[in-house]
């Protein structure tokens, strides 16, 4: 417990070395639209929370996300059991992802703005965008790593076929797919705000676009704080569901790395 | 670490221990059996003519040194391997896939991680149908044959290398099985944990007696536990030899003090030796005085 502690505290220490470093260089500079003090930004926090415009640019990126996120879940998963049940469609699929795969989703904005206008939809195309590859790639990855040891008990036990699927291969895929949603639902998250600077007219991006050319500066550093805080909110709360669902795999990521 | 306790079975707090009727099967015959493996090119012969015959409730000891094909010799009895020529025979009848009449128990890591220590000895009972919650009643039972009644609910991380091998024993055996292949089942373990592994896995079969097909490259372990010893030799890959076992059953401790222990120890030792030697060309001929 003490070196978890230690780890919080020096935690805590580096953010506010940001934030002291932060008051002196706005001091120094002394120009509250190139760098507001952190006190004019919890001054634009609390406006914004009580105009409300925060919690509904919040909800609408919230909202996209989710929908965007789901849509590349479903997907890719579906993909992926159809790569695994009907070989052929691997050689098929995997050269036009390998294709696709290095295309930021920021470049996807202007065709998106073209395909589906401004609005809800083309955020909805990049952020599924951003979301499919990485969990595509690790649920293929997972698909891949059972354990020869693992098919062999549990066939010299009795298992057939759909046993097999579904008690060795399903399981042992599974915490590598939970890997793909996490990862995938943090660069959804990236795109989302990306999708919204260009192509959207509510949002977290929008937001820090809106104000960026209202000079709203303390605004601009709301948006991005709580694009940050909700970022890491989603990991943290990922890797804790992650120990909780699969205590096993943190063993072996342990014995892995000694 | 706490060391383990290797807990007898306990009779007060268990149902009497229904002996599963095995009605003299149990068989294993394997008839000029051979195994090659290609690869690289080249073909590898694992195993050459194999013919060996292992009668119901038999224990039997593949002794050898490494690369003498015995895990092949167990993987091709499991169902796991296929033979290139000759048959291997299960009471009269070719074996052509794995069942759970003869289920392994490997060296290590082959308990399913994301299940509890209950639901892997349930698993097998779960595959030839059983409702999961008498599978699981099952299973309780043959935990606590192996002294890990207390233990159900743990994952195999959260268990020491010894009890997931206690675990993996209690797995084989919930599903009743008349012959159990045993894969260098305790070659990972501690000096300590062996032993106390070799006289519990007696206890247990001497009230059983399905046959055993033992794969390991300890002798002592061999000796202690087998009827009959199994030699496999080097290059070719063909039965060196085979030992009857003359130490008188039950077996305990004592029994390593004994001289009939001690001279089959000695000539199996001289033997392995020899076999071991032919991958180290002339080398020992060389540095003699």
């Amino acid at each position: 417990m003490r070196p978890l502690v230690r780890a919080g505290l020096l935690g805590l220490t580096g953010i506010a070395l940001l934030f002291a470093a932060w008051t002196i260089a706005a001091r120094k500079l002394d120009n509250t639209i190139l760098l507001p003090p952190p006190t004019a930004l919890l001054a634009g926090l609390r406006e914004t929370l009580l105009d409300g415009t925060l919690v509904r640019d919040l909800a609408a990126s919230l909202k996209r996300v989710l929908c965007g996120f789901g849509l590349a879940a479903t997907t890719a998963l579906a993909l992926v059991v159809a790569t695994v049940s009907f070989r052929p469609m691997r050689q098929l699929v995997l050269p036009v992802l390998a294709l696709l795969r290095p295309i930021p989703p920021i470049a996807w904005v202007p065709i998106a703005i073209l395909w589906f206008g401004l609005g809800d939809s083309p955020s909805y195309f990049v952020t599924a965008v951003a979301a499919f590859f990485p969990i595509f790639v690790n649920s293929l990855a997972g698909v891949g790593i059972v354990e020869e040891q693992h098919l062999r008990a549990a066939r010299c036990l009795g298992a057939g076929r759909l046993a097999l699927i579904r008690f060795v291969y399903l399981p042992s895929a599974l915490p590598n797919v939970f890997t793909g949603l996490k990862v995938g639902l943090g660069q959804s998250w990236m795109a989302v705000v990306t999708a919204e600077l260009i192509a959207a007219q509510s949002g977290l991006g929008y937001m820090i676009e809106l104000n960026r050319l209202q000079l709203e500066t303390p605004r601009v550093l709301v948006g991005m704080l709580v694009i940050a805080v909700v970022g890491a909110l989603m990991t943290l709360s990922l890797s804790w569901a992650e120990t909780l669902l699969f205590p096993w795999r943190l063993q072996q990521r342990r014995k892995g790395t000694t | 670490m706490a060391h383990e306790q290797l807990a007898l079975p306990s009779r007060q707090n268990t149902t009497p221990l229904p002996r599963p009727s095995l009605h003299g099967r149990g068989a294993v015959t394997l008839d000029s059996l051979s195994v090659r493996f290609a690869g690289g090119g080249r073909e590898a012969v694992a195993l050459a003519n194999v013919d060996l015959a292992i009668a119901p409730g038999e224990f039997v000891a593949i002794l050898g040194p490494s690369g003498c094909g015995k895990s092949t010799l167990l993987n091709v009895i499991a169902g796991f391997e296929r033979p290139s020529a000759g048959r291997v025979l299960v009471d009269g009848g070719p074996v052509s896939t794995p069942g759970p009449d003869r289920p392994v128990v490997f060296q290590q890591h082959s308990l399913f991680p994301w299940m509890s220590a209950l639901d892997n000895v349930a698993f097998g009972l779960r595959m030839a149908g059983q409702a999961s919650t008498r599978a699981r009643e099952r299973a309780r039972h043959y935990l606590g044959l192996v002294g890990l009644g207390d233990f159900h609910h743990r994952y195999p991380h959260e268990l020491s290398g010894g009890m997931q091998q206690r675990v993996g024993l209690a797995r084989a055996l919930a599903v009743e099985p008349t012959i159990l292949l045993m894969d260098e089942p305790f070659g990972a373990l501690d000096a300590q944990t062996r032993v106390l592994m070799q006289e519990q896995l007696l206890r247990l079969w001497e009230r059983w007696r399905h046959t055993v097909v033992f794969v390991t490259h300890d002798i002592d372990e061999a000796v202690f536990l087998a009827d009959r010893i199994v030699v496999l030799g080097l290059l070719p890959n063909i039965v060196r030899g085979a030992f009857d076992v003359a130490l008188s059953r039950p077996r305990s401790r004592g029994a390593r003090a004994s001289a009939a222990y001690q001279s089959l120890y000695n000539a199996l030792f001289d033997l392995i030796r020899q076999e071991s030697q032919k991958t180290f060309g002339t080398t020992d001929t060389v540095t003699a005085p």
